[in-house]
């Protein structure tokens, strides 16, 4: 029986597939799924084809230890995966296809090589953030999870393109001085 | 009024906080217990002592790594009378009054001033104390005296460092006007007859103030502080154009020392930085200017290597603080099946651990004998000369197919080149055969003509 409770009951222990709970399309249903998940705490989501439940905040409480606590790391990868997986397909010059967008493993890792190991990198944190739905991996290539896809995709769109083009400047700038060194010394 | 009905009788000193600045500095001004009948002189070298006081300050003994005469000394103690002359005026507590007195003398029209006089052009102070700072600049000899006349007058050191004083009275020097400061106080030293390692300093000093701009600039963009970096870039376009200025106003100067390398080096420095500081401050301001940053990042590409690089260069501390507080992670823990975990353990243990295939038996190798080496070359030579009558070069070399073909006529042309004496003449003709069989089109025309037997 596809209830709203039962809907609330499982999206705290993992994610439904839209295409199985067209309920959700029914506006009633989903309110009363969005109320009960709310009185925990927890809002309703829609992410890549699934419904997930996720904390509105992520406030500490003592003595509360959460399920999933992501540090700097793989807080990193988890927004190196944004930027290969969200941010660069929705560019107005990304091709255009109805392929799934993926990464290869190789790509998410070599920024971070210098500082930390393949296998700490590969097993550990981006094992964990498989288990935590932000990415899925298929052979050697990985896609992007429920959760990533549940991200604020306008705030932080917004803060990866400030990023990136404040690095692009500067990267254009520190060239240009570079350049002109180069011809002082060619000068000489 | 005359000078001594201002003067007070029998005291010879000054309280020691007679010079307290502002408010209270003028009371003590006005209250100090100063000699009736005392003289500007005579209070002019309590005050001098006082300020000597004010600024001799023991210490260690400095030491000289080289010799006196190669050091800028000897050039300072030519100086030293003239640049004591400043010091006077500017030391002690009393500076400020007489830094004061100064401006006010320099702008009236007169030249010459009784006493009186200057205490009612200095208004604003009491007239003793007027008295008292007077007999101080008297006795620095900014102010001269005549006994006779009893006029006291600005000579041209005074009138110099007055100007001088009221030149740099100002709250503080502002960044965007130091070159050209600098290229002015180039042009006093010219004027003055100071010697060219001064000049060559000052334009040294401008050009290393050039240099520190390139470095700030540079720091500036590694910080990506925009609106600082606008604003430092348009005051580099204003330190380049006064450097510019610099240069041309001291064109004759600097080309009369062509011959030397110093002279040269920092001029040649000059242009360089004027050149890249005024490259990469229009970039700047370009490329920071809203259209221009809007049209850029229009034109820009971002691509999955520039995400590498900028992941790379960031780092992962800022990097994760860009989405830290977006991410949420799911309220459950993903579910771990006992059964299948205990499976897959079951399978891995039984897994047989892959190890290269086993190394061939070994075999005893038999010596074979070389093959015989063929001289194509040579068998073709063999070939022609054994032809009885004029063979068409087609007719000889065209055989069963192309490949096979060329190779006939590549050897037969090597064989020509080492047997040619011994073989048919080859003669060439013009235009072409064409064959047309064992794939073969065209070929050039020539006949291989048989040589005659010459009996012995």
């Amino acid at each position: 029986m596809k209830s709203p409770e039962r809907a609330a009951a499982l999206l705290v222990c993992g994610n439904l597939q839209r295409s199985a709970w067209r309920e959700f399309e029914q506006e009633e249903f989903s309110d009363k799924v969005r109320t009960l998940l709310a009185a925990v705490d927890l809002e309703l989501v829609a992410a890549d084809g699934r419904w997930v439940a996720r904390p509105r905040n992520t406030g500490e409480e003592d003595g509360f230890e959460p399920a999933f606590h992501l540090h700097a790391v793989e807080m990193a990868m988890v927004a190196s995966l944004y930027l290969h997986l969200r941010y660069l397909p929705a560019q107005a010059s990304a091709p255009k296809g109805t392929e799934e967008p993926s990464v290869d493993l190789d790509d998410l890792l070599r920024p971070f090589a210098g500082t930390y190991t393949k296998r700490y990198l590969e097993q550990i944190v981006l094992g964990h953030l498989k288990k935590a739905g932000f990415c899925d991996q298929r052979d050697h290539r990985y896609f992007a999870g429920p959760y990533l896809a549940a991200l604020d995709a306008v705030t932080a769109n917004e803060r990866a393109k400030a990023a990136l083009d404040g690095f692009l400047l500067r990267r254009f700038l520190r060239e240009r001085a570079v350049e002109l060194e180069r011809e002082h010394h060619a000068a000489d | 009024m005359s000078e001594s009905s201002i003067i007070g009788e029998g005291h010879q000193s000054l309280p020691a906080d007679s010079s307290q600045s502002g408010v209270l500095a003028s009371h003590s001004l006005t209250t100090a217990l100063v000699p009736r009948d005392a003289t500007p002189e005579s209070l002019a070298e309590t005050v001098q002592d006082e300020a000597d006081e004010a600024l001799t300050t023991p210490g260690p003994e400095l030491m000289l790594t080289v010799p006196e005469e190669l050091t800028p000394l000897p050039a300072v103690d030519e100086a030293m009378a003239m640049i004591g002359l400043l010091g006077s005026v500017i030391r002690g507590k009393r500076a400020r009054y007489r830094v004061a007195v100064l401006r006010s003398l320099q702008g009236d029209r007169s030249w010459r001033w009784h006493i009186g006089r200057l205490q009612e052009i200095v208004h604003w102070l009491e007239p003793h104390s007027v008295t008292e700072i007077v007999a101080e600049l008297k006795e620095a000899g900014i102010l001269g005296y005549d006994p006779v006349t009893r006029y006291y007058r600005l000579g041209a050191e005074g009138r110099l460092i007055a100007a001088i004083i009221g030149a740099v009275t100002v709250p503080q020097v502002e960044r965007r006007r130091l070159i050209k400061a600098i290229n002015k106080t180039m042009s006093l030293s010219l004027a003055l007859g100071a010697s060219e390692d001064i000049v060559l300093t000052q334009f040294q000093s401008a050009v290393a103030q050039l240099q520190e701009d390139w470095d700030e600039l540079r720091n500036l963009i590694e910080d990506m502080s925009r609106d600082a970096l606008v604003a430092a870039a348009h005051l580099v376009q204003d330190h380049v154009e006064d450097m510019k200025e610099l240069l041309s106003e001291h064109e004759s100067f600097l080309a009369g020392r062509t011959q030397e390398k110093l002279y040269l080096d920092v001029e040649q420095e000059a242009f360089d930085l004027i050149f890249r500081l005024g490259a990469l401050a229009a970039t700047v301001i370009q490329t920071l200017s809203v259209r221009a940053d809007d049209l850029m990042r229009a034109g820009f590409h971002v691509d999955r290597g520039d995400i590498r690089q900028f992941i790379g260069e960031v780092g992962p501390q800022e990097l994760a603080m860009m989405i830290a507080d977006l991410v949420r992670p799911p309220p459950y823990a993903v579910r771990l099946s006992a059964q299948l975990a205990f499976d897959a353990l079951e399978e891995a243990s039984g897994r047989r651990r892959t190890a290269p295939p086993p190394l061939p038996e070994p075999v005893v190798l038999e010596r074979q004998q070389v093959p015989a080496h063929i001289d194509a070359a040579h068998e073709i030579a063999v070939e022609a000369k054994e032809l009885r009558s004029v063979t068409p070069l087609a007719d000889f070399v065209v055989h069963h197919s192309w490949p096979r073909s060329v190779e006939r006529h590549s050897v037969l042309i090597d064989a020509y080149s080492r047997y040619g004496d011994n073989m048919p003449v080859l003669a060439h003709m013009y235009g072409f055969d064409e064959p047309k069989r064992d794939e073969v089109l065209r070929i050039s025309r020539a006949e291989l003509q048989p040589r005659k037997e010459v009996s012995p």
